[in-house]
């Protein structure tokens, strides 16, 4: 990782985090800060896998799928922003899927490295255990949009956190002629 | 490949090679090592995880897609398993991203496996096994890139495999995918199992040869397809042929590292060697199986008339564990570990200084002095005491 990389990751995890807090304390702004976010990743990745097809996805066999896909990305994005304020169920529903996901990931993780008697298949048990313990809270508070802030500014830290550590991290390989 | 080649076929390339019964089994054993030293196994034993070779199911599944995680999964699957053949290739694209993943797609016989033959040479035996998983594996993993790549490792639904009737007549038949890890790979009706299509150009399931499923492994099979990067060439993969040339270019590659020759060249294979078992040879690679282990076993003892005893994940773990401090370099896994991160920064530095960036970067410690991750401190010590 170059240095630009290592400034940009610290940079921007810090204002995800920054967003977060002001997420978390001021809720009523929160949640319409939440929608227009997720509305805003939308259409900016309509527009990276737009990038992607004149880039690369032009050159592939069958590469056309790739522009189409991201025609339909950026008019789902609009359409998100267009509707901010009324689409919280959507939210709650992409969490559950997202967490369930990562968390039967790490249970299998850990199944795995159990075989082989790793000691890291406790930690990756302990991760799949959160992770499905808040697919339980998202289904148990199925409609409650402080819940649905509480996830998504604790996951958006979680993540943050991880980025800044991994941007301290040496990554080089050394090289002896 | 599967271990029916890594293992027991690198074992009987290794004897006809002239290498002792116990060597060639010391050979077989880090070949096949190649495809079972993980970071989850690295952790089990304490050892450092830059050595990783192979990352299992799990760890894909969860590793990270971003520039360091891509990073780590290009530099253990370019540097093991999907060697790159030309890293300077010309190719008509405007874009630095699509050149740099297509000079990582592998091929056999290129200017990489020498530099891998040569890193092997007046070496130990671990480092031996090595160079023969990359260079046997450059033959099975042909046409895919050791990089998570949708653009350049995506196949297109035309796939078809070409059936011999036995008379050497030859008809097509359409080859049906499916994504269910449960069931498992049937021949007889041409249904294979792949991954499952992801669109995300840096997604683990458009890895390496993921998109074609096990088919490049089985030495059986000849099949035909569309790959992503072709430009609608038809790709003809014969692998009956490709594993012979595999296997002849390791008896060639082995005589070179014991000093019997005196130079390794690209494109050469010792076919003579093998005169005497080449219909035998023939035979096991093209039969209709999943694994030919049992075959290529009783072909080994055949050879050496002793008993290739069966690969096992856990050899050399305790006697790598119970060492002390200063011994461990000294123990068949230490080697291993020395071997690995030896290969990978050597495969790393061609990239880098190609002005690709896909593996990272390599720090040159002639010049640089020390400035990278701690786990290279390894060989630092080493070149320091020779």
């Amino acid at each position: 990782m170059n240095r630009f990389t290592r400034i940009w990751n610290i940079f921007t995890s810090l204002l995800v985090i920054a967003i977060s807090m002001i997420m978390f304390v001021v809720p009523d702004l929160g949640y319409g800060l939440a929608t227009l976010i997720l509305g805003c990743v939308l259409l900016v990745s309509g527009v990276k896998q737009l990038l992607y097809y004149l880039s690369m996805g032009i050159h592939m066999v069958g590469g056309r799928i790739i522009l189409y896909r991201a025609l339909i990305t950026m008019d789902i994005g609009l359409f998100t922003i267009s509707i901010h304020g009324t689409g919280q169920r959507y939210i709650m529903f992409y969490f559950i899927l997202y967490y369930a996901f990562a968390g039967i990931v790490s249970v299998f993780r850990a199944l795995e490295a159990r075989r082989v008697e790793a000691g890291s298949w406790k930690t990756c048990l302990l991760e799949g255990i959160y992770d499905l313990g808040i697919v339980l809270i998202c289904l148990i508070n199925n409609n409650s949009a402080s819940i649905m802030l509480d996830i998504l500014c604790l996951s958006l830290v979680i993540s943050s956190v991880t980025r800044i550590m991994i941007a301290f991290r040496k990554s080089a390989i050394i090289y002896i002629p | 490949m599967q271990e029916d080649f890594h293992y027991y076929a690198t074992y009987c390339a290794a004897y006809i090679a002239g290498y002792s019964h116990e060597d060639s089994l010391k050979i077989a054993y880090s070949a096949q090592f190649v495809d079972c030293c993980s970071a989850t196994l690295l952790k089990k034993v304490h050892a450092p995880l830059a050595a990783a070779t192979t990352q299992l199911q799990s760890e894909l599944m969860d590793a990270r897609t971003d520039i360091i995680g891509l990073q780590n999964i290009t530099r253990i699957w370019a540097s093991f398993h999907f060697l790159p053949y030309d890293l300077y290739a010309a190719v008509k694209a405007w874009s630095k991203a699509y050149r740099n993943k297509y000079r990582l797609i592998c091929k056999p016989n290129s200017d990489l496996i020498v530099k891998t033959v040569n890193l092997a040479k007046d070496r130990d035996l671990e480092s031996v096994g090595i160079a023969m998983h990359v260079m046997a594996d450059t033959w099975a993993h042909a046409y895919f890139a050791g990089t998570p790549s949708q653009v350049i490792n995506n196949t297109d639904f035309e796939f078809y495999e070409v059936i011999n009737r036995g008379s050497g007549e030859t008809y097509e038949r359409r080859i049906g995918f499916r994504h269910n890890p449960a069931v498992k790979d049937d021949p007889s009706r041409s249904l294979y199992i792949n991954s499952v299509n992801n669109g995300s150009e840096n997604s683990i399931m458009n890895l390496g040869h993921g998109r074609a499923g096990h088919l490049p492994d089985y030495s059986f099979i000849h099949y035909r397809y569309l790959p992503a990067w072709g430009n609608y060439d038809v790709i003809d993969k014969d692998n009956p042929s490709d594993y012979i040339h595999a296997f002849c270019q390791m008896i060639y590659a082995m005589k070179y590292l014991q000093g019997r020759i005196d130079t390794f060249e690209k494109g050469k294979y010792d076919f003579d060697a093998i005169s005497e078992w080449q219909g035998h040879i023939k035979e096991i690679l093209s039969r209709r199986q999943l694994d030919s282990s049992a075959e290529w076993k009783a072909f080994g003892e055949e050879l050496s008339g002793q008993e290739v005893v069966p690969f096992d994940i856990h050899d050399y773990q305790t006697e790598y564990g119970n060492a002390s401090r200063e011994l461990k370099d000294d123990t068949s896994f230490g080697r291993f570990i020395i071997a690995a991160m030896r290969q990978k920064s050597m495969v790393t530095n061609a990239v880098f200084e190609s002005g690709n960036m896909l593996t990272g970067f390599s720090v040159d410690y002639t010049k640089k002095g020390f400035r990278g991750m701690k786990d290279f401190k390894k060989l630092v010590k080493l070149f320091e005491n020779n």
